[in-house]
C-alpha cells in the first residue's frame, strides 16, 4: 500500500486507467481517485449531501465503481459515469432518511474569507442554491451539476444519464429558469 | 441561435477559465436575464470547493482499495462453498452409483466418476482442485467411507463375472 501512496500523478487517459485496474493494477485506481475526488465530493455536497457525510459518500461511489468497472464501456465520459453513480447513492441516502432533507443551514461550505459580512452573503448565497438544487427532479439536477459545475457536452451528459442530448438541454434550461426563480 | 442562447452555450467554458468576447460582455451587461443566468452558472461552479478541499484522497484511496480486497476475498469462499457444495454432492451421487449392485464392469465407480459432468470443477486450478480432493478424502475418512475404486478381490458373484468378461472382451 505505501507503493501507492507515493505514486505520484499518472498521465494516462482514464480508459487506459480503467484497463490497467481490470488488469488487477491498484495503482490505476489510485490515480483515479485521486483525479476524481473532488469533482465527486463538490457533486455530491451540491445535491445536498452534508459536509460529514460527503467523504464517505465520495468512499461509496469509488467503492461501487471499482466494483463493477466492467459498467462502464467508454460512452460517457468516466467521471460522469462516476457522477451517475453517486447521484443514485444520494437517491439512496435521501429515501434512507425517509425523505428528509439532507441540507441544513448548518451544512454550509463556508469560503474562508476575512470578512464576516462577506462570508455570511456568501454562504446565505449559497444555501439558497444547494435548497433549489436540492428540490428540483433528479435528472434535472444532475444535468444542470455536469454542465454548470462539470462544463460537460450535452452528448456525454446524455450518455451518462441515458437521454438524448437535446433533452439533456431541455432538463438543463428547466433547471436554470427554477433556480433562477429559488435562487433571487 | 438567440445572443441569449449562445451565451447560454458558452457559460460552462468561461466559467472554466475562457473569456467572454467583446459583443458578449457588452450583452451580458445588458441583458438581465443572461446576468442571473451566468450568476447562477458562476455560484454552481463555486459549489463545495471547501468540501472538496478537506477531502483526503490517500485516505480515501486506502479505504476503497481495503474494501475491495475483502470483498473478492469473501467473493471467492463464496465460490470455494459452491464448488465444495457441487463436489460434495457429486461425490455422494459416486458413492451411491458405486454401491448399487449392477453386476456391469463399466458401471464401478471409476468409470461412473470419470463420466460424470461437473461444471463447478472447471473454474478451478490444479492446485484448487487438489485442495478439494485432499479435503474430500479427510470428509471420507471421518465418516467411514471408502473413496477408493474397487480392486478386483473386493467384487463378488456378478461383478466379478462382468470385471472379468469385461477385461476378456
Amino acid at each position: 500500500m505505501s507503493a501507492i501512496a507515493g505514486s505520484g500523478p499518472d498521465a494516462r487517459p482514464d480508459a487506459e486507467l480503467v484497463a490497467a485496474y481490470r488488469g488487477g493494477d491498484e495503482r490505476a485506481a489510485a490515480e483515479l481517485v485521486r483525479r476524481h475526488l473532488a469533482a465527486v465530493g463538490r457533486f455530491l455536497y451540491s445535491a445536498g449531501a452534508g459536509p460529514s457525510d460527503v467523504e464517505d459518500l465520495v468512499q461509496e461511489t469509488f467503492f461501487r465503481a471499482f466494483r463493477r468497472i466492467d459498467g462502464w464501456r467508454g460512452q460517457a465520459s468516466f467521471r460522469s459515469w462516476l457522477f451517475t453513480i453517486a447521484g443514485n447513492l444520494h437517491k439512496d441516502e435521501y429515501r434512507r432518511r425517509r425523505g428528509r432533507q439532507l441540507v441544513s443551514i448548518d451544512d454550509r461550505d463556508l469560503p474562508d474569507r476575512a470578512d464576516p459580512d462577506a462570508d455570511f452573503a456568501a454562504g446565505e448565497a449559497e444555501d439558497r442554491l444547494r435548497k433549489g438544487l436540492a428540490g428540483l427532479p433528479r435528472l434535472q439536477r444532475e444535468v444542470f451539476l455536469l454542465r454548470a459545475q462539470e462544463g460537460r457536452e450535452y452528448d456525454d451528459i446524455a450518455a451518462a444519464l441515458g437521454t438524448t442530448p437535446g433533452a439533456a438541454r431541455v432538463h438543463y434550461h428547466h433547471a436554470v429558469k427554477k433556480l433562477k426563480e429559488l435562487v433571487r | 441561435m438567440s445572443l441569449c442562447e449562445r451565451l447560454s452555450d458558452r457559460m460552462p467554458a468561461v466559467a472554466g477559465g475562457e473569456a467572454w468576447t467583446a459583443d458578449e460582455q457588452a450583452h451580458l451587461d445588458a441583458c438581465a436575464d443572461c446576468a442571473a443566468e451566468w450568476a447562477l452558472v458562476r455560484s454552481a461552479k463555486a459549489l463545495g470547493a471547501g468540501v472538496a478541499a478537506d477531502l483526503n484522497a490517500h485516505h480515501v484511496t486506502e479505504r476503497v482499495l481495503g474494501r475491495l480486497r475483502a470483498d473478492r476475498s469473501s467473493e471467492r469462499t463464496r465460490r470455494w462453498g459452491y464448488a465444495f457444495a457441487g463436489l460434495a454432492a457429486a461425490a455422494a451421487i459416486v458413492l451411491a452409483v458405486s454401491g448399487a449392485p449392477t453386476g456391469r464392469a463399466s458401471s464401478t465407480g471409476v468409470d461412473v466418476a470419470a463420466n460424470l459432468i461437473l461444471p463447478e470443477l472447471d473454474s478451478l486450478r490444479t492446485p484448487e482442485l487438489e485442495a478439494l480432493l485432499r479435503t474430500m478424502d479427510r470428509q471420507a475418512d471421518e465418516n467411514g467411507i471408502d473413496l477408493a475404486p474397487p480392486l478386483p478381490s473386493d467384487l463378488e458373484g456378478e461383478d466379478l463375472d462382468g470385471v472379468l468378461e469385461a477385461l476378456e472382451g
